[in-house]
C-alpha cells in the first residue's frame, strides 16, 4: 500500500486497524512484521521523517496547564522554528482555524469541536509535507465539519499528501476518490472507488437508468447475459437493474441510446458511494 | 547528537506542567515538614522551654530521620516515576513523538524537569530548616555548621540525581511505576539496610547515610551490622546509580511504542 499526493481516506469499522496504520506511518509504532517507509525512510522515531509530516492524533482528553498559543508555540519550537516566528505562525494559523479569539484560553476548558479544531491547527502549524489526521471530522458541528473538508480537499488539492481515517462515510466522499478500506487489521480494497467497485465485478452491480419508455427498455434488456433482476419505482419514470457484468451493460445501453431504440436522461449506479462499497465489501 | 536547545525546551515544558499540578501542592507539604518541625523547635526555644538537645541537634534529627530517608525519595518518586506515563495520561506524548525531537532528548528533558522539580522542592525548604534550628545560636553557630550544610546540599544532590534514575527507569519500564518505585525506596531500602552482608549496597539509602554528618536511628543500626561506605566511594556509587539508570531508561525509551 502506498500514499501519494492528494487525499487518501482510511475507511473501516472500529477495530479495523486505521489508527494503529496511522501510528505505524507516523512513527508511534513499530511494525512487527514487514515494512513501512515513509519518505524513504523508516518512521519509527525517526525526526527527520517528523519534521516533514503532521499528525493530527484521535480525540483524546488534552489535560496540558496551557493556553491554545502557548501548545502550539511549544510544538513548533520542538519543531526547530525560532521563538518569533513560532508566536507569529501560532497567532496566523489558530486564526486559520477559527480560534484566534480563544487563543489565550486554557486548552482544558474548550469544547470537543475547538479541540479538534487546534489538533488540526498543531499538524498544520509547521507546514508538513504529510498530513496524517486521525478522524478529524470528530465533535466538529456541521459547519465545522464543512470547514474541516474543505481544508482537507485544498491541503490535497496543494500537492500534499493527506491522509484520513474517518467511518463518517458521506464525508469521506466529499473529501476524496481516493479510499482505503479496511477492516480486521487487513486491507479489503484500496483506490478509486470507482475502480475498487470495479474490483467487485463478481458480485451484483445495480445501474439505475431514468427513461420516460421503462417498460420498453426493460423488454430490450430481458434475456441479456448476466442480467440478474430489473425492476422499476413507482413513478414509471427508471429502471434499475442488477447485474454481474456492469461493463457489458454500460455498452449496451450506449449502443441503445445511439442507435435511437431508447430515450435515456440518466445513468447512474446507487452502488458507487462509498457507503454501498464498504458495508457490501466487508458483508455489513 | 544530543539537541541541548530542544532537551531544555522539554525540561521547560515539563517544570511548568509539574510546577502548577496537584502533585506539587502535596509533595510542597511533605517538604515544608522539617521546617514546619523546626518552627515548632522555634517557637519551643521562645518560651524557654528545658529542651534536650540544640538547634544543631534538631537540625541533624530532621535531616538524618525525615529529610533524606523520607523526603528525597518521595520527591524523586512522585515526579521521576511519571516522567511518560504524565504525558501518556494528559494525551500529550503523540504530539511530542511526532516532532522532529530524538526520543533520548526528549526524555532527558523530562527527567531534567523531574530532577528540578524536585530539587527546588527539596533544597529551599532543607536550607530554611538549617538557619530556622540554628539561629537561636547566633551567627556563630550558623556559620560554623556552614559546611555541614553544604555538604547535606552536595549529599542531596547525588541523592535526587540517583533516585531520579532510578525511578525515571521504573517510568518506562514498568506499567505501574509508583508501586515499584514505592516498593524499592521503602521496602526493599528499610530492609536491606538491616540485613548484614553486602546486600545494603544494593540501595541509595546506604550511600547516602555514608555521606551525611549526622547520626540516626537507621543510620546507627546500619553502622552496628555493617561498615558505611567511604565518602569517595558513597558519590562515585550514587553518581555512577544515577548516570547508569539515566541511560537506561533512555535506552528503553528509545524503543518503547506508546
Amino acid at each position: 500500500m502506498s500514499f501519494e499526493p492528494g487525499v487518501t481516506a482510511l475507511l473501516g469499522p472500529n477495530g479495523a486497524g486505521k489508527s494503529t496504520l496511522l501510528k505505524l506511518v507516523t512513527g508511534l509504532l513499530r511494525p512487527s512484521s514487514g515494512t513501512v517507509r515513509v519518505l524513504g525512510e523508516t518512521p519509527f522515531a525517526n525526526p527527520r521523517v517528523s519534521a516533514r509530516l503532521g499528525l493530527g492524533p484521535e480525540e483524546q482528553e488534552l489535560r496540558a496547564r496551557v493556553t491554545a498559543s502557548e501548545w502550539i508555540e511549544t510544538l513548533l519550537l520542538l519543531s526547530g522554528v525560532s521563538r518569533d516566528v513560532a508566536h507569529e505562525r501560532s497567532d496566523r494559523v489558530l486564526d486559520d482555524v477559527g480560534l484566534a479569539s480563544v487563543a489565550e484560553t486554557r486548552v482544558t476548558t474548550f469544547s470537543r469541536g475547538m479541540k479538534q479544531r487546534l489538533r488540526i491547527a498543531q499538524a498544520i502549524a509547521h507546514a508538513p509535507d504529510i498530513l496524517v489526521l486521525d478522524e478529524p471530522l470528530t465533535g466538529l458541528d456541521p459547519v465545522g465539519r464543512k470547514e474541516v473538508i474543505d481544508w482537507i480537499r485544498e491541503w490535497g488539492a496543494s500537492g500534499k499528501t493527506v491522509v484520513v481515517s474517518s467511518h463518517i462515510l458521506h464525508e469521506v466522499e466529499l473529501m476524496t476518490r481516493e479510499v482505503v478500506l479496511m477492516t480486521a487489521g487487513k486491507v479489503l480494497a484500496s483506490g478509486n472507488i470507482h475502480e475498487i467497485r470495479r474490483l467487485m465485478d463478481a458480485h451484483p452491480h445495480r445501474i439505475r437508468i431514468s427513461t420516460p419508455e421503462p417498460r420498453k427498455l426493460a423488454q430490450r434488456l430481458l434475456g441479456e447475459e448476466g442480467l440478474i433482476s430489473i425492476s422499476f419505482n413507482e413513478e414509471l419514470s427508471r429502471v434499475e437493474l442488477e447485474t454481474e457484468k456492469p461493463d457489458r451493460f454500460y455498452a449496451l445501453v450506449s449502443d441503445l441510446v445511439l442507435d435511437r431504440d431508447a430515450i435515456i436522461h440518466e445513468i447512474s449506479s446507487p452502488d458507487d458511494n462509498l457507503e454501498s462499497v464498504f458495508h457490501y465489501l466487508v458483508g455489513q | 547528537m544530543i539537541d541541548s536547545r530542544r532537551i531544555l525546551l522539554v525540561a521547560q515544558w515539563s517544570v511548568s506542567q509539574l510546577v502548577w499540578s496537584s502533585r506539587t501542592l502535596a509533595m510542597g507539604i511533605l517538604a515544608a515538614t522539617p521546617v514546619l518541625a523546626a518552627l515548632v523547635y522555634r517557637a519551643a526555644v521562645a518560651i524557654d522551654l528545658a529542651l534536650p538537645t540544640s538547634g544543631y541537634g534538631v537540625f541533624s534529627v530532621l535531616t538524618a530521620t525525615v529529610s533524606f530517608p523520607f523526603v528525597a525519595p518521595m520527591l524523586s518518586l512522585f515526579y521521576a516515576s511519571g516522567v511518560t506515563s504524565d504525558d501518556v495520561e494528559a494525551g500529550t506524548m503523540p504530539y511530542f513523538l511526532t516532532r522532529p525531537v530524538s526520543r533520548s532528548d526528549f526524555l532527558l528533558g523530562k527527567m531534567l524537569g523531574t530532577l528540578t522539580v524536585a530539587l527546588l522542592l527539596f533544597v529551599p525548604p532543607f536550607v530554611i530548616c538549617y538557619y530556622v534550628t540554628l539561629a537561636p545560636g547566633g551567627f556563630r553557630e550558623v556559620g560554623v555548621r556552614f559546611p555541614v550544610l553544604m555538604q547535606d546540599v552536595l549529599a542531596a544532590l547525588l541523592g535526587l540525581f540517583a533516585y531520579n534514575g532510578l525511578f525515571a527507569l521504573a517510568g518506562t519500564v514498568v506499567r505501574r511505576p509508583l508501586l515499584v518505585s514505592l516498593f524499592f525506596a521503602f521496602g526493599w531500602q528499610a530492609g536491606a539496610s538491616i540485613v548484614p552482608g553486602s546486600v545494603r549496597y544494593f540501595t541509595v539509602t546506604h550511600y547516602l547515610h555514608s555521606l551525611l554528618p549526622h547520626e540516626s536511628v537507621g543510620g546507627v543500626l546500619a553502622s552496628l551490622i555493617g561498615k558505611q561506605s567511604s565518602t569517595a566511594e558513597s558519590v562515585l556509587a550514587l553518581f555512577l546509580i544515577g548516570l547508569a539508570s539515566h541511560v537506561a531508561a533512555l535506552r528503553v525509551f528509545a524503543r518503547k511504542e506508546l
